[in-house]
């Protein structure tokens, strides 16, 4: 399934944040968001590393706690 | 770890053909098998964040398969209201594939401003249609169509649609190799397989759909197959980026359509808490099914059937496509047929 993660965003370098979720950090290219992003903001990666859109807190942990599940389910 | 899944694609030559292609997914289909004993609105709460890169569809899926369940009317306008979103993702998706992936292929360098201005100009027809964002509700939203923010949204993804650099691939495909990857088609009937709502309570049915031993292709081809810019033109590599193109134009017309007509609508009330539901929506990628049993208001049972588990089969387009193709410039022309199939998670292929 083509499953997103929302990532937290932890630090920003230009067009470039570092987000985390699970404990795993990653880069990605904020190039295709238009919406301003700023530390503490939820986005999701898409296809090659961009970031493909900034969620809602509220929403964003809704989906981290399911994904929480699945991990402790051994569906991930 | 929780983690984006991928396609890996290994192609095997022997004799300067392919003779083996191996299709390697850490895809997971049971996933939405979570979703047991949780309510209808807690699933249309995750569904546009937990599949977010093709969220409307899916939450489109969704709420069809519910409301179905639940016996829950949807009035012609609010089924418009969705029908002009699902249509904004679809050419926002497009749209994003060929200005980010499109000049790769043709040894460009991406045009990721133009995906940008179109995608923040497709996403505000949220707010434009459900002012409250009451958008994903069971029923439908409180739709106050804003027409002439409509309108001036569309006016502003025709003008970024006219600048994306379409031609220079397809141009560069029909030159070079226009009918690599062609193969028997079988497009997607209209409304999927009769047999598909039965099949989707298999596991096995959820990671390898067939209907009767075929193997449909789903997408922009399998829709437009009888377009006059694509009939007698089989489905080799260059038939799917115009199909793709294509159906970026029509879509757009029809959305136009959709906005001057739309007319004010409140939500409406289900009857029922109880039965079973499947919602079928032709998403970017190819028709994607949710299938639903509803008890007492709760999930009994939730499955969910994405359009790369058709391409991507073992026996679909993508392996079909690439058997026997030349060696000659083999992982770039594999690399364009899967781009032109636009797996919904990201793909790899490598010479094994």
């Amino acid at each position: 399934m083509c499953m997103s993660v929302p990532s937290r965003v932890i630090s920003i370098d230009g067009d470039l944040a570092t987000v985390e979720a699970f404990g795993v950090t990653r880069i990605c290219s904020l190039m295709l968001l238009a919406e301003p992003v700023v530390v503490g903001d939820y986005l999701v990666i898409g296809t090659g590393g961009l970031a493909a859109d900034k969620i809602p807190e509220e929403a964003a942990l809704v989906a981290l706690d399911f994904l929480a599940e699945v991990l402790e389910a051994g569906q991930a | 770890m929780v983690a984006e899944a991928a396609i890996a694609i290994g192609l095997v030559v022997s004799a300067d053909r392919v003779a083996d292609v191996r299709i390697a997914s850490t895809r997971r289909t049971d996933v939405a098998a979570l979703f047991v004993g949780r309510s209808a609105e807690q699933v249309l709460a995750l569904l546009p964040t937990l599949f977010a890169l093709c969220g409307t569809a899916q939450t489109m899926a969704g709420l069809a398969a519910i409301e179905a369940a639940t016996g829950q009317r949807v009035v012609p306008a609010q089924i418009a209201a969705r029908r002009l979103l699902l249509l904004a993702e679809i050419v926002a998706e497009h749209g994003t594939a060929i200005a980010r992936d499109w000049p790769k292929l043709a040894c460009a360098e991406p045009e990721l401003g133009l995906a940008k201005e179109l995608r923040a100009g497709l996403s505000g027809m949220r707010l434009g249609l459900y002012p409250a964002g009451d958008w994903k509700c069971l029923g439908g939203g409180a739709l106050q169509p804003d027409r002439p923010a409509l309108m001036a949204a569309l006016d502003a993804a025709e003008s970024v649609i006219d600048d994306l650099p379409v031609e220079r691939l397809i141009e560069t495909i029909t030159r070079d190799c226009p009918d690599f990857g062609r193969s028997d088609f079988r497009p997607m009937p209209a409304g999927g397989p009769p047999d598909l709502g039965d099949r989707m309570i298999s596991d096995a049915y959820l990671s390898a759909p067939d209907h009767l031993g075929v193997v449909f292709e789903t997408g922009a081809l399998a829709r437009w197959h009888r377009h006059p810019r694509l009939a007698a033109h089989g489905n080799g590599l260059s038939s799917r980026f115009v199909a793709r193109q294509v159906e970026i134009a029509e879509s757009l017309a029809e959305m136009r359509r959709l906005a001057a007509d739309l007319t004010a609508a409140a939500p409406t009330l289900g009857d029922s808490a109880s039965g079973m539901g499947l919602g079928v929506i032709e998403a970017t990628r190819g028709l994607l099914a949710h299938r639903v049993e509803m008890d007492q208001g709760r999930v009994r049972s939730y499955r969910i059937l994405a359009p790369t588990e058709w391409n991507f089969h073992r026996h679909g387009v993508l392996v079909e496509g690439l058997l026997g193709a030349s060696a000659e410039r083999l992982s770039e022309r594999a690399e364009a047929l899967v781009a032109g199939l636009d797996p919904c998670v990201a793909a790899k292929v490598t010479l094994d």
